[in-house]
């Protein structure tokens, strides 16, 4: 009993239990503004200029802009809707809806924060500016690349972004409708059958595991629907290996082997005859052509043009190809201009390009910037952290985490990263967009 | 995740509810509300409140366990590994909890007085 007879929760007195309950209230609503990761002020006058404002861009901003008091910080992209892409594959899958995946960038972007709505067309890094396509000059103290890359549909030949959800084809990777064309596409392959045709380009791609996800997911809607029988599934490896991490390698082959999915080793796709529903693939014994039912094409992914033709695109070695962003794959800085940065897809670095890498890149980066400000050494290091949730089956999943070095870095060690269960798949279909969004707001 | 830091749950939970947050405001503020109503009334039933409140929260439990897979799109048959079935009484204990806690206020008011 209370000190006034009311039975308002035992021992606490009318006044001592209202005043606790609006303390809890207060509390759950303001808990998580109370740990914030990005914090300590740094007072500056310095102009930062963040190219892109996709998952790498926004979350710096975000951080960027709690970490430095009295900085100038600009956002620099056309794209006004924002696309959660890993959600694509659940669309292609017949999982999710489109417009689950779309956000406005505004709702993203932080306060104090400019946001030129243009795209960069020149990257000056001798002249610490940028030229936008609308012929916009913009100075900066510390750049930091986030424009992610591009997908070379027309690398392919008689290949284009238009054909996607016509004539068998489909991608996951070109945005929410066309993961929805795909879904069309590959839900007409179920009903009619024949030969699926899978695979991945050579070179760096994002979501690696996407490619192996559409065909384990295409054979889940095959069986689902008796229908397994009728049709043939081959996956063209790019080189002699499924999946670039050993043990994930073993373990997707494995898979494949006991549903029945022929892999076909260094098969690169070079060319599609779309009307008579033919794909052609580069191999060690020359061209084989294969009639399909359906074909799931990945591109081949490059920088955008502005970053391979500017003095921050590798200049040797296995990155320079592309004119992937010449960063130290640990320190995230510029290898020649100690002034800018790079996160994301667009950085030339052995893995990393999944929007679980930007995540642990982030603070990464922000640290680094922040203490580069200071005016010393850059001590925050990325250890190559690469994360996919490989979907195996409507409902099951194994969250592949690894680093630089190809270990497997399990986050949830109560988790085998090598079997299929639920949980993984729950966290891919309920908390990764929570999680990505939290990434964006620069709070984890 | 990859080195997550500790306190990065909270806003992941945070982000999960934020589509819903004017409402999950709404009800916290309406709790807060009936709260005082039965603070000022006197002699509340709290005894009597929680034990209805334990009852919706198991009963609440019960029907997120099964519904909980199917609302990931997934059958009971995707459960495959101990942790699957541990991670879903978790998920379907912490529903009931919430929902338990959140409905004591209005319990608590229904019951009426221990005098009255
Ligand atoms: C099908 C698919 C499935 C995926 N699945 C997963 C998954 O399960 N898990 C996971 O972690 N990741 C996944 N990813 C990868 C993840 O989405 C990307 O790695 C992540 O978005 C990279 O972030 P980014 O900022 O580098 O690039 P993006 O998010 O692509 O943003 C780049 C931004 O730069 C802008 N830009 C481009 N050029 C310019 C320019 N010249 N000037 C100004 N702005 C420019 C663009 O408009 C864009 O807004 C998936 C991706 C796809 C496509």
């Amino acid at each position: 009993m209370a000190d006034n007879g009311y039975e308002t929760g035992r021992g606490l007195s009318r006044r001592r239990f209202l005043k606790l309950a609006g303390v809890a209230a207060m509390g759950a609503a303001g808990a998580p503004w109370l740990i914030d990761p990005a914090r300590a002020q740094v007072r500056t006058s310095a102009r930062v200029v963040i190219a892109g404002a996709g998952a790498g861009g926004l979350a710096m901003a975000s951080r960027l802009s709690r970490l430095l008091d009295g900085a100038r910080i600009t956002i620099v992209d056309s794209r006004e809707i924002h696309w959660y892409q890993p959600g694509f594959t659940l669309i292609a899958g017949g999982v999710w809806a489109p417009d689950r995946v779309t956000t406005p960038n505004s709702a993203f972007m932080p306060g104090g924060v400019e946001w030129i709505k243009a795209d960069i067309a020149e990257f000056d890094p001798d002249g610490n500016r940028v030229v936008t396509d609308q012929g916009q000059t913009v100075r900066y103290d510390y750049l930091v690349v986030a424009t992610g890359l591009e997908l070379d549909y027309g690398d392919i030949e008689g290949m284009e972004r238009s054909l996607i959800g016509q004539h068998g084809i489909g991608s996951v990777y070109a945005g929410p409708q066309h993961a929805a064309a795909t879904w069309a596409t590959m839900q007409a392959f179920v009903e009619g059958g024949g030969l699926g045709i899978f695979g991945r380009p050579p070179g760096g791609i994002k979501c690696a595991g996407a490619p192996l996800k559409m065909t384990l997911l295409t054979d889940y809607h095959l069986r689902e629907a008796g229908r397994r029988g009728r049709a043939e599934l081959i996956y063209a490896a790019h080189n002699d290996a499924l999946f670039g991490v050993a043990p994930v390698n073993e373990r997707v082959t494995e898979m494949f082997g006991s549903r029945g999915i022929e892999p076909q080793y260094s098969h690169v796709l070079k060319a599609v005859d779309p009307g008579r529903r033919t794909a052609t693939f580069d191999t060690p014994d020359g061209d084989a052509t294969l009639d399909y039912d359906f074909l799931h094409v990945v591109p081949p992914m490059s920088p955008p043009d502005p970053v391979t033709n500017s003095a921050l695109a590798w200049q040797e070695g296995p990155f320079s190809d592309k004119g992937w962003l010449e960063v130290d794959q640990y320190t995230m800085r510029h290898r020649r201009y100690p002034n800018v940065f790079g996160i994301g897809d667009v950085n030339g670095i052995p893995k990393g390009k999944t929007a679980a890498s930007v995540k642990a890149q982030a603070p990464v980066v922000a640290g680094n910037l922040v203490r580069v400000i200071e005016d010393r050494e850059p001590t925050h290091r990325y250890n190559g952290y690469t994360s996919c949730p490989l979907v195996t089956a409507v409902g099951q999943a194994m969250l592949v985490e690894f680093d630089y070095e190809g270990n497997l870095i399990p986050s949830f060690p109560f988790l085998d990263p090598l079997e299929p269960s639920w949980v993984p798949w729950m966290m891919e279909e309920l908390m990764l967009r929570p999680a990505y969004d939290a990434v964006l707001r620069g709070r984890i | 995740m990859g080195n997550m830091p500790i306190y990065a749950p909270l806003f992941v939970i945070f982000e999960m509810f934020r589509p819903v947050l004017p409402w999950l405001v709404a009800v916290v503020v309406i709790d807060a509300l009936l709260l005082a109503v039965a603070a000022l009334r006197g002699a509340p039933r709290g005894r009597r409140a929680t034990g209805v409140s334990i009852v919706i929260g198991i009963v609440v439990a019960v029907i997120a366990a099964l519904r909980l897979p199917a609302f990931t799109h997934a059958g009971l048959g995707d459960l495959v590994t101990v942790m699957d079935f541990v991670m879903l009484a978790l998920a379907a204990l912490g529903t009931g909890v919430a929902v338990g806690i959140l409905a004591f206020p209005l319990v608590l008011v229904l019951s009426g007085t221990r005098r009255g």
